[in-house]
């Protein structure tokens, strides 16, 4: 950062003079440059947060092209070296492809809210639990430990893909890799600390992965990975907290929701910049929200907690009404049925905000949704 | 023989919930907590309302302030609204003080997922103001916990 000092000492006129020195010993000086930036002292914020991505942005640095031809690593801002190699196959290279007018934000949110699956969850509260119930636990921690696997392995694609002038996207990517990572950890070890084991694969995990996966586009698979999968995770993350059985698995629970609802929010911010700057798309965005909800509805990707015939959703069952007699799977169905009416509903109040709301009022969205708007 | 004192549990002055006064005292001890500073930086104007009363206040980074009764109409410039029925407030912070933090029917996501309709909201519908909700959750979660710190009237 440069500091007052610093520009006291390197007026224009040393800094030429500093150059003439230069040329006249054999030095070559021409990487030296002033940018508009140098002298200028910059106010760091005061309110305990930090000093931030958006803080320090401005100037050439701030600017983000529309689009761009930089596909050679060089930072947002840097200045050019022309003999730099052609580093990057980005196929991101249009603002409004991978842009939301909040991503800093949310990137300097992800890093300052990090936390450990070792040392922030209480795992001496880990209890025994009757069979059936720990077992329910496994079988969940199972699918959710794939689960996250696929949510993380999807946006590393993207990743390279993006150019650098557009970071702060493309950091909040990597944020959300470590999210994720971290989710597939801690659901690893709930399955394995307390005497279960992992259990049997979900097969309609990979569905839902191997579906976000072969999206073409990145709002694409933003809207599929972020605003439906996620939105999806997080409902399952709270009925986790609810059904708890100890103070460790409500925290498991507890911060990875807070972990999948900034990533829903990505997901939201973005599909609303599409919906503001690019509004050529909007029947492309609608046709991907089609399938969307066309899943949603049948739930054969997973997206339906409280659909019959996987295990997942059975060991959801199993814990939301306290163990397998018919009267508690009973139970626990009418309870995944309430939270899967709110999850709709918050994917609708999602798809409002994001900008695409006209589809519930038109006759576009899924047929099966209108029973959750009017309940 | 000592003489027996009264305790200073039973002297204690108790905080009125709800009240500006009140969500003030357990600011001033969230502000503090590692805890708290632990779950990281938060950006929510959140409205906790019971019965009649309202009360705002403003999640600023690791900052909590601006505290304030409001009007209803005020909400809606909320992110979003935290509402329970007095006698819910009431047993939710009981909870809290018996066991230190809330025990595992009473933390805020359950509430949310516990009664018909969920306890948070934007008054406007703004979705994702609504999740705010659920990203700082955890550090609300430890707001509510520390109420456990102080004596409270009803």
């Amino acid at each position: 950062m440069a500091t007052k000092s610093k520009a006291n000492t390197a007026t224009p006129n040393t800094f030429e003079q500093l150059l003439d020195y230069g040329k006249g010993n054999g030095y070559k000086l021409d990487w030296l440059q002033q940018r508009e930036t140098f002298g200028k002292e910059l106010e760091i914020p005061s309110n305990g947060g930090g000093l931030l991505l958006q803080d320090v942005d401005s100037g050439p640095f701030a600017e983000v092209p529309a689009w761009t031809n930089n596909v050679t690593g060089r930072p947002r801002g840097a200045l050019t070296r022309p003999s730099a190699a052609r580093i990057g196959k980005y196929g991101i290279r249009t603002k409004a492809d991978v842009w939301l007018k909040n991503g800093a934000q949310l990137y300097e949110e992800a890093v300052q809210r990090q936390w450990s699956s070792a040392t922030d969850i209480p795992w001496h509260e880990l209890e025994e639990l009757p069979d059936e119930i720990e077992q329910a636990e496994c079988q969940l921690a199972t699918f959710l430990t794939e689960v996250e696997f696929v949510a993380g392995d999807v946006p590393g694609r993207w990743i390279s893909e993006t150019s650098p002038d557009y970071y702060e996207p493309r950091m909040f990517l990597i944020s959300q890799i470590m999210d994720e990572a971290r989710h597939a950890d801690v659901f690893r070890k709930r399955a394995l600390a307390n005497g279960g084991g992992l259990l049997q694969q979900n097969s309609s995990a990979a569905l839902a992965g191997a579906s976000i996966d072969s999206a073409r586009d990145f709002t694409e698979m933003s809207a599929r990975l972020h605003i439906s999968g996620e939105g999806l995770v997080l409902s399952i993350f709270r009925m986790g907290e609810r059904m708890a059985y100890n103070n460790a698995e409500k925290a498991i629970y507890r911060l990875a929701a807070s972990d999948e609802s900034r990533h829903v929010a990505f997901g939201v911010m973005h599909l609303q910049y599409v919906s503001q700057t690019d509004p050529e798309r909007s029947e492309e965005i609608h046709s991907y929200l089609d399938e969307i909800e066309l899943g949603l509805v049948a739930g054969t990707g997973g997206q339906n907690p409280a659909v019959r015939g996987t295990p997942s959703n059975a060991a959801i069952m199993t814990l939301l009404g306290g163990g397998t007699d018919e009267a508690s799977l009973r139970e626990g169905e009418q309870i995944a049925g309430a939270v899967r009416q709110r999850q709709v509903k918050e994917y609708i109040q999602r798809i409002k905000v994001a900008g695409f709301g006209d589809r519930f009022t038109n006759g576009r969205a899924a047929a099966g949704l209108t029973e959750y708007i009017s309940a | 023989m000592a003489t027996k004192t009264p305790t200073k549990r039973a002297t204690a002055k108790k905080t009125k919930f709800p009240s500006v006064a009140w969500f003030e005292a357990v600011a001033a001890i969230t502000r503090v907590d590692a805890q708290y500073q632990k779950f990281g930086r938060l950006n929510a104007v959140i409205a906790f309302k019971s019965g009649n009363s309202i009360v705002q206040a403003n999640f600023d980074v690791l900052h909590i302030h601006e505290i304030q009764e409001i009007e209803e109409d005020e909400m809606r410039d909320c992110d979003f609204i935290i509402e329970l029925e007095p006698a819910q407030w009431k047993d939710m912070l009981k909870d809290i003080k018996k066991n230190g933090t809330a025990s595992l029917d009473w933390t805020l996501n359950t509430l949310d997922l516990k009664y018909d309709e969920p306890i948070h909201r934007n008054d406007l519908e703004d979705g994702f103001k609504a999740d705010l909700f659920f990203r700082y959750l955890p550090s609300l979660q430890v707001y509510f916990d520390n109420s456990s710190q102080i004596d409270t009237g009803y």
